[in-house]
């Protein structure tokens, strides 16, 4: 899989491992009547996506690192060039921080995106 | 009841309404930052301010402009619910309504209630998170007081009819709109002239001497004194005295309520009433006591009394106690059930005043009820209505007395 992650001006291409995963969370209130019926009220919602990711170079780990330190809009293409989401970074440490064992080059992390 | 189209009743109805909530300042929207929505209670006649508290994320330093400057406090707010008439995949053939979509051009609108429009009393800020409380327009009433313990403001010089009274303390005292129609902004003027007319007929005339009481607490004297709905809605303020026959505005049953009160309350019985007028600022005592009495009632549940004085405002002569007095036994000299029930938003656009055809099988409920209190909790989507017929001239009360004169059936 090849997904590419973009604040509009650099990119980062992303390779994910299989534990990806899309989250779509609706902020709702449901009210069942003394009959029964159900009343469903949807106020919002927000998607997410959660992957791992390895081998990713060191300059690209500093893009990723510096979106999550300033909180930077992003926007997660698929290999159709499809927006995934559209969001920031969460998480309060930097996502990818990781070394891949045995190199001292290449980095490993867990890329978190929440839509905005 | 507020002004909706029928788009909007029909979409309010639906078990999937698409709701939506707006949070403004000024003329900017800051829905996107509440994290948590109120909950907005009025009762008919409290005449207090009604404040509410919103908790929005400060995280992008969004409200850091009340810090930098406390005026901005002043900026009228408003909380609002409604929808927005986005393209025609939100209509269903039902409750489709050209004026709010436009097939041909693909215009859409919105339509919402502004539930409270206020000020900003307090804005308090902790770590990312910053809590917004709104007051409504009762606020101005409550920030100024008339007269002071030396020099008291007299309403003593001549007899005042109960509107003009109220009308001065509005305007006079407490600083809001006195434009005479219904361009104020301030009162609602079509209520106001229609309670006007209440006491005009009745002639009911009273006196007032105020020693730095607030404009609120002698306005809430004046709903006591004359049984009258002073509440706030549309953000202006709206005179009642509910006394006609209503037809139900809606129905509320099972299938629409979530949970439901229902209270048999001796307390609130009164079948005989003493009210005190011609009160005597100097000797502090009042030269009229003015009695009625409901013996129907006395019977059937034993004596029941009351006495009202009120040494602020008070009624100039007897006949103007007798009418409150009158109202008040009749009020209160049946013992009625208080009701509350819980729904979702569906009667959203009904409202203090309005009548309700309230039914339920299990509490054997079928009848007309009249809305006195209300609470919108905006972050669940529910509303609380508060009922009684105490002021519902078409409750059904068997006066056995009036048929035979002897208070026995027979």
């Amino acid at each position: 899989m090849s997904y590419v992650l973009t604040d509009g001006t650099s990119v980062v291409s992303m390779n994910p491992e299989w534990d990806f995963k899309l989250t779509d969370k609706k902020i709702e209130t449901v009210h069942r009547t003394r009959s029964g019926a159900g009343y469903r009220y949807i106020w919002g919602s927000f998607k997410g996506v959660k992957f791992k990711v390895e081998f990713v170079n060191s300059s690209d780990m500093c893009i990723v690192n510096s979106w999550w330190g300033a909180s930077t809009a992003l926007r997660l293409f698929d290999h159709s060039s499809v927006v995934v989401v559209s969001g920031y970074l969460s998480g309060n440490a930097p996502p990818i921080s990781g070394y891949v064992k045995p190199y001292d080059n290449q980095f490993d992390g867990v890329i978190e995106l929440e839509s905005y | 009841m507020y002004s909706v189209s029928s788009a909007f009743t029909s979409q309010a109805a639906l078990k999937l309404a698409p709701w939506k909530r707006k949070f403004t300042i000024g003329s900017s929207d800051y829905s996107a930052f509440v994290l948590g929505w109120p909950t907005i209670e009025r009762d008919w006649d409290d005449c207090a301010p009604a404040s509410v508290t919103i908790n929005a994320t400060n995280a992008g330093r969004t409200f850091n402009f009340f810090l930098n400057d406390g005026a901005t406090l002043h900026t009228s707010c408003s909380l609002q619910l409604g929808f927005d008439y986005v393209g025609a995949a939100m209509f269903d053939s039902a409750f489709f309504d050209s004026s709010f979509f436009d097939m041909a051009t693909g215009t859409s609108s919105t339509e919402y209630i502004t539930l409270l429009t206020g000020t900003v009393d307090a804005a308090r800020f902790k770590d990312e998170k910053c809590a917004i409380t709104l007051v409504d327009k009762f606020k101005q009433l409550a920030d100024r007081v008339i007269g002071d313990s030396t020099t008291p403001t007299n309403y003593t010089s001549s007899n005042y009819l109960v509107h003009n009274l109220a009308w001065y303390v509005c305007t006079s005292h407490a600083g809001l709109s006195a434009l005479t129609s219904t361009n104020n902004p301030d009162i609602d003027y079509a209520s106001f002239s229609s309670w006007t007319s209440v006491f005009s007929a009745d002639n009911v005339r009273m006196n007032a001497q105020f020693t730095g009481q607030k404009a609120s607490e002698i306005l809430k004297k004046i709903a006591l004194l004359t049984q009258s709905a002073i509440w706030i809605e549309n953000n202006k303020i709206k005179f009642m005295r509910f006394s006609l026959t209503d037809s139900a505005q809606t129905t509320l049953d099972s299938t629409t309520t979530i949970d439901g009160t229902q209270v048999m309350d001796e307390r609130m019985l009164v079948n005989k009433v003493y009210v005190g007028a011609g009160y005597n600022v100097t000797s502090k005592s009042y030269g009229i006591t003015v009695s009625n009495i409901d013996s129907a009632s006395v019977v059937r549940y034993g004596l029941k009394e009351r006495q009202i004085n009120e040494d602020r405002v008070w009624y100039v002569d007897s006949v103007s106690a007798l009418n409150l007095a009158q109202r008040t036994v009749n009020t209160g000299r049946d013992l009625l059930p208080q009701l509350t029930t819980v729904s979702p938003l569906q009667a959203i656009h009904v409202t203090i005043g309005d009548t309700i055809a309230l039914s339920d099988e299990h509490l054997q409920l079928s009848d007309n009820y009249r809305v006195m209190g209300e609470r919108i909790n905006m972050d669940k989507g529910t509303k609380e209505f508060t009922f009684d017929q105490t002021q519902y001239s078409s409750a059904f009360r068997l006066d056995y007395s009036a048929l035979d004169s002897s208070d026995t059936l027979g």
